[in-house]
């Protein structure tokens, strides 16, 4: 019995040992949400008056650094509205200066849940960072081999992963795109985005809405630009959901701000990345343009 | 609790060293653990369910201690029905009542009468019903033929009936190979328990990383069949295949690997199905503890080859029918059971069912025959075009699903990416056809290979398992 039990140990050890030596290399990488969390909360939280909420139309679509107030950008890939509000209950609550939150609602947005779908990893980062109850190395499966190249190119290489800069901002940077392109991103975007959760994620958006008006701040709702193919391609019943619940919104609440901005860019897909997202000129013109809704 | 859990890590852990360790003195106190904790394991699902398998275990407790009390045969068959027509009744309520009303309603509704749905209830089903009333219909059907004396120590038979590696998806255990084991002394062997050990590692290679990774792939094909060309529903149906033996073998393989760590032999369920030659061949290798199950305990019953071609025919598809109807209420698997019935009757008729009873393909050779390497695609071919009619939410979408794999054949233009898995699995089960399961790590001669492959394995089960990466067993549902 003796030598079955060491030999059992035998076998374990080198597993849980590669388990522990991964979950101390990750925490010690450098990713975005590590940055966002930590650089937002340590040097500027005494200043910011605006935070932008939201998913990657809002990380890679609003560059705060054009912003005519101390902002910044805490939306993430595929942050979900349960998310935007946990980050702000756990992370916002001592921000003074804090006087107008945009609130990203989307195509996407209404109706996708993060632990649903091929993005769900990222939950437990979430879990990690706001809860501190979790292991973010269980979020590595899905891009085992990408995961492990960037603890090994950071701690060995000291290459820097792709990062947020100061003001939480991602930049897609400009690239070349035709037509085709734009056409064949938007179906398969929106085959993808295409989610039925849209009553869960209400029930979000009004308690994270209620809460943000207790505490007398300005809030935004906003669509995000799309190009027309994205908005054309999508499901219509979906796209009229989400129009009813900004209307809905716009009934309920008499003080927020609520802006369907899907069409702003129809005729400039220069300022798209691709179907749905800025590139960095898009990104500046916009923030530029959501500057009329700050205090 | 699932066997790909990390509950089920600590909860083994912890009843083996309360097994081995605390309780290894008195077999009586060692039985009672396993007792408790089988229903601790089991109320991890649901524990008001537990009151299921401890009424059926006292019924048949009391009844098969009865039987051999009794001269008179009129006595001892009625006490032999009591106790079938409760197991039945029972599994019957539970499984197959809004089924059958359904059916009524439907029939009913063809000839032109509508009749509202009033009498369908909201039935759970209790996860394992199938497998351990099944048990104790053969401990009583075995003590009338006078095949075993019935045990007279209820822990004994509670054991016998609830023992937590195959309580929930078999394999479907006999008294004659089980309770003997559970009334004797045991000690613990090093070796068995390596090999459970590496069974156990092998079940969830099979489960988590193969079942698990095709089975999303499975799910859009199927969910979506009417998008897809006829080569990408051919993959979906071979990938099907594949998933549901990786998982229901890999089930099997965990719960065989479970009861050698507390010194337990249970039977074979699954011996390469897919090498088989014949649909003969395939039965005798798929779900063995279910096959001979029926053919013990209906087929020989009914009369089995022995009264005749016309008889003999029926009885075949009655137990396929009954076979399907076993996995559960719907049509679909009612058909998949007549298939095969369909299959299996030419071979039966050609008298080449029972050809192949001992030997595996490729037996003295490296690589199989042409020969046999037909056999093996063709009856491979026509199980998977079963599988179509399983897997299917009915049974037109089940004709239209196959309609579309044979008119629309060409070659799959995506959902490629499962086609690795397959390797995997053809590869290892071609390595250890000869040898026992477990005997694929010892084809690694180096020790310092051997730990090596181990580290990584369980490095990705554990992968997966910590994160909640995996799904329910197919059988569970059965």
């Amino acid at each position: 019995m003796r030598k079955f039990v060491l030999k059992v140990i035998i076998v374990l050890l080198p597993s849980i040992t590669l388990m522990i030596s991964i979950e101390y290399a990750f925490r010690d990488t450098s990713n975005n949400y590590k940055l966002k969390f930590s650089e937002f909360t340590k040097n500027q939280k005494d200043n910011i008056s605006c935070l932008y909420f939201g998913s990657s139309h809002s990380l890679f679509g609003i560059n705060p650094k054009f912003s005519k107030t101390s902002s910044f950008n805490l939306a993430n890939t595929s942050q979900t509205i349960d998310y935007d509000l946990k980050i702000h209950e756990k992370k916002c609550q001592d921000l003074n200066s804090l006087s107008t939150v945009f609130i990203e609602l989307s195509y996407f947005s209404l109706g996708y849940r993060l632990e649903n779908g091929s993005e769900s990893w990222r939950k437990n980062i979430y879990d990690h960072y706001l809860d501190n109850n979790q292991l973010i190395f269980l979020s590595i499966y899905p891009n085992l081999v990408t995961n492990l190249k960037s603890i090994i190119n950071y701690h060995f290489s000291a290459i820097e992963p792709q990062k947020t800069n100061i003001f939480g901002y991602q930049s897609n940077g400009i690239k070349e795109r035709t037509i085709d392109f734009f056409i064949n991103d938007s179906k398969k975007a929106t085959n993808r985005h295409l989610n039925e959760n849209n009553e869960v994620n209400k029930k979000f958006y009004t308690e994270f809405i209620r809460k943000l008006l207790l505490k007398k701040i300005r809030v935004v709702v906003h669509t995000p630009p799309l190009t027309s193919f994205y908005k054309n391609f999508f499901d219509i019943k979906q796209r009229i959901l989400v129009e009813s619940f900004l209307n809905e919104l716009k009934q309920e609440y008499k003080e927020i701000i609520v802006i369907d901005n899907s069409e702003l860019f129809n005729e400039r897909l220069d300022l798209f990345h691709d179907s749905d997202h800025l590139n960095s000129k898009g990104a500046e013109i916009y923030t530029k343009h959501l500057n009329e809704y700050l205090k | 609790m699932l066997f790909n859990s990390f509950e089920f890590l600590i909860f083994l852990s912890t009843v083996f060293i309360l097994y081995w360790f605390v309780f290894n003195k008195n077999l009586r106190v060692q039985n009672s653990l396993i007792v408790i904790s089988s229903y601790v394991f089991y109320s991890f699902w649901d524990y008001r369910f537990l009151s299921l398998i401890i009424l059926s275990t006292i019924i048949d407790f009391s009844i098969g201690l009865n039987i051999p009390k009794y001269k008179s045969n009129k006595v001892r068959k009625l006490l032999l029905w009591s106790s079938v027509i409760f197991n039945v009744s029972v599994l019957g309520f539970f499984k197959y009542y809004n089924f059958f009303i359904d059916s009524w309603i439907n029939l009913f509704s063809l000839v032109g009468y509508e009749i509202k749905s009033v009498w369908t209830l909201n039935i759970i089903l209790p996860v394992g019903i199938s497998f351990y009333t099944f048990q104790t219909i053969s401990y009583i059907i075995d003590i009338y033929k006078g095949k075993i004396k019935p045990t007279e120590d209820f822990i004994s038979f509670a054991f016998f009936v609830s023992y937590f590696p195959q309580l929930v998806a078999g394999p479907i255990e006999r008294a004659t190979n089980l309770l003997p084991q559970i009334t004797r002394k045991r000690e613990f062997k090093y070796e068995q328990g390596v090999q459970g050990l590496r069974l156990i590692l092998l079940g969830m290679l099979k489960k988590v990383v193969i079942a698990d990774s095709l089975a999303p792939i499975v799910d859009d094909i199927f969910s979506n069949y009417q998008d897809f060309d006829g080569g990408v529903l051919w993959l979906g149906a071979v990938y099907f295949a594949f998933q549901i033996y990786c998982d229901f073998s890999g089930y099997s393989d965990i719960a065989i690997g479970t009861s050698k760590l507390f010194g337990f032999e249970i039977m074979s369920n699954f011996k390469f199905p897919y090498f088989s030659r014949n649909i003969g061949e395939f039965w005798r290798r798929w779900h063995i503890s279910l096959s001979t199950w029926f053919r013990d305990y209906l087929y020989i019953p009914l009369g089995g080859s022995q009264k005749g071609r016309l008889v003999s025919i029926r009885n075949i598809v009655i137990i396929f029918l009954v076979s399907g109807f076993w996995h559960g209420a719907s049509w679909t698997f009612i058909f998949w059971g007549l298939f095969h019935s369909l299959l299996f009757i030419p071979s039966f008729l050609l008298k080449t069912n029972r050809k192949y009873t001992a030997s595996i393909i490729g037996e003295n050779t490296k690589l199989p025959s042409f020969w046999e390497f037909l056999q093996v695609v063709t009856t491979f071919l026509l199980v998977t075009i079963a599988w179509v009619i399983f897997r299917s939410d009915n049974i037109i979408d089940s004709f239209k699903y196959i309609y579309k794999m044979i008119f629309e054949i060409n070659f799959p233009s995506s959902h490629k990416r499962g086609i690795l898995f397959l390797f995997i699995i053809i590869i290892l089960d071609w390595v250890i056809r000869r040898n026992e399961r477990q005997g694929i790590f010892l084809t690694l001669s180096s020790r310092v290979l051997r730990y090596l492959f181990y580290s990584v394995i369980i490095f990705i089960l554990l992968l997966m398992i910590l994160g909640n990466k995996t799904n329910d067993f197919i059988y569970f549902q059965f």
